[in-house]
């Protein structure tokens, strides 16, 4: 006698396999069934465990095994949802606004030219002439610019579409602003470590790079180092060309502002911290950024001094 | 159009490969044809593996109508929804991916195909959901992992019926980016070998670069 249970339900099977009696679940215990880990069986061979199975690819029993599945993994994917996606969604959107807002703010600079070029000339800031133009009429720019006679014509119907443009872009850029600091927040409370000692944006860029908290904490320092190099580094271990010395952490501060031949090495003691830091959040460890973030400065200056 | 070869439920037009929908319109993307009022949907080889394995001459597959299938590593449903299309009414899949992002995509294509059942599981770990399937008749192997043979052999000695069919695709770089794909598919071969036979083998070159299909049979 084997007593088998599956999210179908207990079936009793004799000695020669064939079913003796079965008592089938509801539909709400056989979810229950399916979202508790797998029960226990008793210990039986690989066969017959391949003859009941067998047993269970009736239609009838399909019919059911799709239902359940239907709602369990209806239950799972709804459940994955975390902290990880909102994170990796949060710098795709805002990368993917910075690129639109330079987009059209180069179509707005170009045609607001046509009236007022000097503006283009004397300042080269896109977000500065973006917002120069949506608050302030032409005759103001050129005081505060202190533009005496301009190039351009500037009859004043045809700069109220580029203006209302103008003040979309702004808008948007607030809310990028607004996004970036949703972002932090965030971080904050999921990787307080990770967050102290890379900064907002490159934080997330790590992060997307790596996947989830776990990866992060999964890969070696030495990835961590490189994550954003993937075309160099395969490149290097399929054909021996030189290996690379920094992905994203180049963009970090402490990188960018050191000398060029010991970025290689800044990037790669940052990498260790940040090994130890997404460790200490994911398992919710004391908040040590702020020490690892000297650590690290301290150990780029002794090389300094070497 | 007339079938392809000696394989049921798959047919060709043109050098193309197609299969009959079994609910009507385009899945990702592909072209659909009417031909005597039914549809059917192009079978794109640089898509999907098994297309590209069967034009490259693979003899068996054993996905024909009714079968039963258990696919590890679905995707969004790309290739599941042409072998769905292959199994017809009768036949049953339970398709598999790990990833969250993309079995959301394929729960909505197994909401509207009768025969697919959607599983976000892990394909290494066949405790997990050995209460939630059955036996089946094909195991059908397309993930990206560096262990994939012996994922693939777990899988079918728990689940694939006697005489049972399975086609393991298999990425060289996944497996090692550093060796030559040769000596990888060699490798595979080799543990393949000890626990079923090895029936067809075919390299997916020029649809998928570095990539190789093995069907084998349950001892």
């Amino acid at each position: 006698m084997i007593v088998y249970t599956n999210v179908l339900g207990k079936f009793y099977f004799n000695d020669k396999l064939k079913l003796d009696k079965e008592e089938l679940f509801n539909f709400d215990e056989s979810i229950r069934n399916a979202l508790k880990y797998n029960e226990q069986n008793e210990k039986i061979s690989e066969k017959e465990n391949i003859a009941i199975l067998t047993f269970f690819s009736k239609e009838k029993y399909l019919e059911k095994f799709r239902k359940i599945n239907l709602e369990v993994t209806r239950i799972k994917v709804g459940e994955s949802v975390n902290e990880d996606n909102y994170i990796i969604n949060s710098i795709n959107t805002i990368e993917e606004i910075t690129k639109a807002t330079n987009s059209i703010a180069t179509r707005v600079k170009e045609w607001y030219s046509l009236f007022l070029p000097e503006l283009t000339e004397k300042i080269s800031d896109n977000e500065l002439i973006i917002q120069l133009i949506a608050e302030k009429d032409h005759k103001e720019i050129m005081h505060k610019l202190r533009i005496e006679k301009s190039l351009g014509k500037i009859p004043k119907k045809e700069t109220e579409p580029i203006i209302k443009v103008s003040r979309k872009l702004v808008e948007l850029q607030k809310e990028r602003e607004e996004l970036e600091k949703y972002l932090e927040s965030v971080m904050k409370n999921y990787c307080p470590n990770f967050l102290s000692l890379t900064g907002t944006l490159i934080g997330a860029k790590l992060f997307r790079a790596a996947g989830s908290l776990k990866r992060l904490v999964e890969l070696p320092s030495s990835t961590i180092h490189l994550l954003g190099a993937e075309k160099a580094l395969f490149r290097h271990l399929k054909s021996g060309a030189r290996p690379p010395k920094y992905g994203i952490l180049l963009q970090h501060p402490l990188v960018n502002n050191a000398k060029k031949y010991e970025k290689g090495k800044a990037a790669r003691i940052l990498a260790y911290k940040i090994s130890i830091a997404v460790k200490v959040d994911y398992f919710h460890g004391e908040f040590i950024g702020d020490k690892l973030l000297l650590e690290v400065k301290k150990k780029l200056e002794s090389k300094n001094k070497k | 159009m007339k079938q392809f070869k000696q394989f049921k439920g798959v047919y060709e037009e043109n050098g193309k490969l197609w299969t009959k929908s079994f609910v009507a319109g385009s899945v990702y993307g592909e072209r659909t044809v009417y031909i005597n009022s039914e549809e059917y949907h192009e079978w794109i080889p640089e898509r999907s593996k098994l297309a590209a394995g069967l034009l490259n001459g693979i003899s068996q597959i054993g996905i024909k109508p009714d079968s039963i299938v258990l696919y590890l590593g679905s995707g969004s449903g790309t290739t599941p929804s042409h072998v769905s299309d292959i199994i017809g009414e009768n036949g049953f899949i339970f398709a598999l991916d790990f990833a969250p992002r993309v079995v959301r995509d394929l729960w909505f294509l197994c909401d509207k195909r009768k025969n697919m059942a959607p599983l976000l599981a892990d394909a290494n770990h066949p405790e997990t959901y050995s209460h939630l399937v059955s036996a089946v008749d094909v195991i059908y192997m397309d993930v990206a992992q560096r262990n994939q043979a012996e994922i693939f052999l777990k899988n079918i000695n728990k689940f694939l019926k006697q005489g049972g069919f399975g086609i393991l695709c298999v990425k060289a770089r996944s497996v090692d980016v550093t060796k030559k794909p040769s000596e990888i598919f060699k490798k595979v071969r080799d543990e393949l070998k000890k626990e079923t036979i090895i029936v067809d083998y075919k390299e997916l070159s020029p649809y998928e670069k570095d990539h190789a299909m093995f069907v084998v049979k349950k001892k």
